[in-house]
């Protein structure tokens, strides 16, 4: 653990700090050896989910085993964890573990490829790296995570220095990400001042954050960035909770080494980083929280490492990533208007769920974490103002974190409301991660006060009830908040879905890709749907186009058969850009998309007729007529086209002649 | 006895030596990385030279710095890793703005170069407030009683949890899984057709490939139109039957004489299923021209 300052002091009951005690010998095998049995039969509880996932589109049987399996292995950790008995040392070892058993949901997923919409960018960001030996190279799919290159740039030193292939050691390294993310958060606990317990069951408890299982696992530059950001908190607190002088010099080292890691690596977390910074800093700056000897310098070496990190992001934004704010400002910007829109009225929300394939318990669970948390919030807050008035939480710089962070907590709760706002609902549940850091730390104490409780009934039946009512509520969360999440198409394995990003990978798209690759090479421009291109633009190495209002290529699907295609400066774009292939996937033409767009970019979901059915349909044999189109491959369902621009003028046949010619096939 | 004694002091000192010089020995270990190479790469290679990369790069920034005595064991493995990311990075930063290619040996030489002043620092550090070895190796370890035990606990719980991840994927990789959907495809596999393709007076063949990715064999019937400015399709080869077998591919090809006047031709090469009831189609397609007649265009 990270060794607080006062690490000899004990504090009061209510936040869980009390002197570790040493565990009871006996009895410890038997408890090993169950909790082994338990993880070995979680386990393959999860692999038997997932094989019949693999079988079916959606199907209530694989959420049953895949939820009987994550309560095996995560319910007996958190028991262990919990018990008052647990010696710090065991806790620690149990934190790990439960960070290296909840990446089996991920990791089984797909093993040995990647399954994710940002996977394939990231995969071939590391591949740019690796074949051109420098940083900084065009990236399609998400052409941003080019000017971030931290989680690339660690992947390929790890395939140069250990012979891995791009895959393998992106699952190593998210795999070690992922523990320490866990033993990160129980390390921040501590370094606020929680004891091992509450620590602990704050790292578990931040377990049940929508992004933990899967977003945060994934092959991305967030998986890295929220462990580097955790652990560059845990830096800055410890940093102002040392001694002045140089151990407070060295942790302060550290924390503007792991701030910048952090803004090389992900714009979102970097921001959240300094975000947090200010928000510890404030607190670190208000009397009534912090007023002790030496508080002041305190605090300005807080806004110094805000302000060094502020201003290292604000130089990588300026001088390397400038397109940062113009990704970014939309998502802020539309999810506020679109969340007033429905505030007031005018504007209809997101229906929740409305396209998911999970059954309804995972919905409602969805709805109760948000209640279960808020219950616990508000008793977090209860039990911090009395700590507060009996002088048990006095004032210094514990107090000052502890409510920063408790502040950072609560911020969860008013950004459910933007999961209602579709260009917000994203954001909202990208920032829960963030946010969980802070309630979980306010959580974590209550948890604990209420496992005394319950070991203070007298009666069997009644300590049997409160403990099945917290092991109740764990489960509740795990599942409603893994729910609020992904949506099944991307968390469980299964047959071809179109437009799920997910479950688009087919071996047919595969050979198509190779083959493309064999007959034009690398590098080409290709305009295609965003499921195609997800193939295209990653295994490919080709350079998929970004559709936009000022880029229009969809309106090359769109157009009516016998009417020009595109408009004409849409055509003079893709000759002057060098696009030379239209790759089609015919399904587009029947089919509405899993999660909604047709398309990369500003497709806002406009493709569908009145009657539900996709503008597609009878729009796509046209290319096969188009003059200036070669047809040159053709699968079940992908079509390849060679564009020739700009077009030339009709010169074809208009009478019936004699040609006539020979066909011939041979081995 | 003395055999014991002897085995246990001998014990002792190598404990001493390695708790006293523990940067210089992470150094000497990743200067040992290059002799990595020499095992086969994949994971004999990942598992010796992982471990290296993932940790002693962090482990010695943290020694360097006067903060190791404030972190227990899993946690400064943690911040070592993370650390040791962070400065792999910038490593691959420092390369860039120098304009050296990042490659494995110029990452390896790079990191062996900011680890080289990390480790004196650290050593030095631990070598500054003692005065024997014996005292460097009690300072090192001063205040961490059963630090070893510990560190064993998490050591044999990511054991555990790293072996059941390993073992449950195994197993889930090599379990049954359902067929998967084959697929036909027909492309053109001559020179490639980016504009219309001139035909001189001998004519030329086109050829194309077609390739079935079934598990059954199936019968299929090609066929070759051409189309001119009406749409309408015009027949121009005999049709050819061909049973293609599961996973085999075919090459064809068409062969045309030099087509009639200066006008265009599109040639349309079509794969037919035969057989069921909804039957598949599959085409490539290119536009032909006689070159003789190119200059004078399509008027007549």
């Amino acid at each position: 653990m990270v060794v607080a300052p006062n690490r000899s002091r004990s504090d009061s009951p209510g936040h869980g700090i009390r002197r570790d005690q040493r565990p009871r010998t006996r009895g410890v095998w038997l408890m090993v050896a169950g909790l082994a049995c338990c993880e070995i039969a979680g386990m393959a509880a999860l692999a038997k989910s997932y094989e019949i996932a693999l079988t079916t589109v959606s199907n209530e049987a694989e959420f049953v085993w895949f939820w009987l399996g994550m309560l095996l292995i995560e319910l007996p950790i958190a028991g262990i964890v919990a018990r008052r008995g647990t010696s710090r040392a065991t806790r620690t070892a149990l934190i790990a573990l439960l960070g290296i058993v909840t990446y089996a949901p991920k990791l089984l997923r797909d093993p040995s490829s990647p399954a994710y919409h940002d996977e394939f960018a990231h995969w071939r960001a590391t591949y740019n790296i690796l074949t051109s030996g420098k940083l900084f190279q065009q990236v399609p799919i998400v052409p941003i995570i080019s000017r971030f290159p931290g989680l690339h740039a660690a992947t390929a030193a790890l395939v140069n220095l250990t012979g891995l292939s791009i895959w393998h050691a992106a699952t190593l390294l998210l795999l070690v990400l992922h523990v320490s993310l866990i033993l990160g958060i129980a390390a921040l606990a501590q370094s606020v001042g929680l004891n091992s317990r509450a620590a602990a069951v704050a790292a578990i408890i931040y377990g049940f954050n929508s992004s933990f299982l899967y977003f945060d696992t994934q092959f991305a530059y967030e998986s890295m960035a929220i462990t580097l950001l955790v652990w560059a908190l845990v830096a800055f607190t410890q940093a102002i909770r040392a001694p002045r002088g140089r151990p407070r010099a060295a942790w302060c080292c550290l924390t503007v080494l792991l701030s910048a890691g952090t803004v090389v690596t992900h714009h979102l977390s970097a921001i959240n980083l300094t975000i947090i910074m200010v928000l510890l800093s404030a607190g670190l700056s208000v009397p009534w929280l912090a007023r002790r000897a030496g508080w002041s310098r305190t605090a300005g070496t807080a806004w110094l490492l805000t302000a060094v990190t502020a201003l290292v992001l604000a130089a990588w934004i300026h001088f390397v990533a400038p397109g940062t704010v113009s990704y970014l400002s939309p998502y802020f910007g539309t999810g506020l208007s679109q969340l007033l829109q429905v505030a007031s009225g005018s504007g209809s929300g997101r229906q929740l769920f409305s396209q998911s394939l999970s059954p309804w318990w995972e919905h409602q669970a969805a709805f109760l974490v948000t209640v279960i948390a808020f219950i616990l919030a508000v008793a977090g807050l209860v039990l911090t103002r009395r700590q507060i008035r009996n002088n048990t939480l006095p004032r210094g710089r514990r107090r000052s974190l502890f409510v920063a962070f408790t502040a950072l907590g609560l911020v969860y709760f008013p950004s459910t409301l933007f999961i209602l706002s579709p260009s917000g609902a994203e954001g909202a549940r990208r920032s829960w991660a963030i946010t969980w850091i802070g309630l979980s730390i306010l959580i974590a104490p209550v948890t604990v006060w209420l496992l005394e409780l319950a070991s203070r009934k007298a009666r069997l039946w009644s300590r049997i009830g409160w403990r099945a009512g917290l092991a109740a509520a764990m489960a509740i969360s795990l599942i409603g908040g893994t729910a609020a999440g992904l949506d099944a198409s991307y968390r469980f394995p299964g047959p071809y879905l179109y437009g799920s990003d997910a479950r688009s990978n087919t071996p047919e798209l595969e050979a198509m890709s190779q083959w493309f690759l064999d007959r034009f090479g690398s590098r080409n421009n290709v305009v295609t749907d965003r499921y195609t291109g997800l193939i295209i633009g990653s295994f490919g190495l080709q350079y998929t186009a970004n559709p936009s209002s000022g880029f229009p290529v969809y309106d090359l699907y769109t157009d009516e058969p016998g009417e020009p295609l595109g408009p004409p400066f849409l055509l003079a774009e893709l000759a002057s850009a060098k696009y030379l292939y239209l790759i089609v996937d015919e399904r587009m033409a029947d089919h509405s998309p899993a999660v909604g767009v047709y398309f990369e970019g500003d497709d806002n979901g406009q493709f569908a007729l009145p009657d539900g059915k996709p503008i597609f349909q009878g729009r796509l044999g046209k290319f096969n007529t188009t003059l200036w189109m070669y047809k040159v491959f053709q699968s079940d369902n992908y079509s390849v086209y060679r564009m020739n621009l700009p077009a030339g003028p009709d010169t074809y046949q208009r009478t019936a002649v004699s040609f006539t010619g020979k066909l011939s096939v041979g081995q | 006895m003395t055999t014991n004694s002897n085995a246990h002091h001998v014990a002792r000192r190598a404990g001493l030596l390695l708790a006293a010089a523990w940067p210089c020995w992470l150094l000497l270990l990743f200067g040992c990385l290059a002799a990595a190479d020499l095992l086969q790469a994949g994971y004999p290679r990942a598992l010796v030279a992982a471990p290296i990369v993932l940790f002693v790069p962090g482990a010695l920034t943290l020694g360097a710095l006067p903060v190791r005595h404030r972190i227990e064991g899993a946690f400064f493995g943690c911040l070592a890793v993370a650390l040791s990311l962070c400065l792999a990075v910038f490593a691959s930063l420092a390369l860039y703005a120098l304009h050296i290619l990042i490659t494995a040996n110029s990452t390896y030489t790079c990191l062996l170069v900011l680890c080289a002043p990390l480790a004196a620092v650290a050593q030095l550090r631990l070598l500054r407030r003692a005065r024997t070895l014996r005292d460097a190796a009690g300072r090192a370890s001063s205040g961490r009683p059963g630090a070893v035990r510990r560190a064993g606990y998490t050591l044999a719980a990511l054991g555990f949890g790293a072996a059941l991840l390993g073992t449950g994927t195994y197993v889930y990789q090599h379990a049954p899984r359902p067929a998967t959907v084959g697929y036909t495809w027909i492309a053109w596999s001559g020179p490639q057709v980016t504009a219309v393709i001139p035909v001189g007076s001998s004519g030329t063949a086109l050829p194309f490939q077609i390739s079935h990715q079934e598990a059954t064999a199936d019968v299929f019937r090609l066929t070759a139109a051409w189309a001119g400015a009406s749409g309408a399709q015009h027949s121009m080869a005999t049709p050819v039957m061909l049973r293609i077998g599961p996973d085999k591919t075919m090459n064809g090809k068409l062969a045309i004489p030099a087509p009639p006047g200066g006008c265009t031709y599109r040639i349309t090469v079509t794969l037919t299923q035969v057989g069921p009831a909804h039957p598949q189609s599959w085409s490539v397609n290119a536009d032909v021209r006689q070159r003789a007649q190119a200059q004078h265009g399509c008027g007549s």
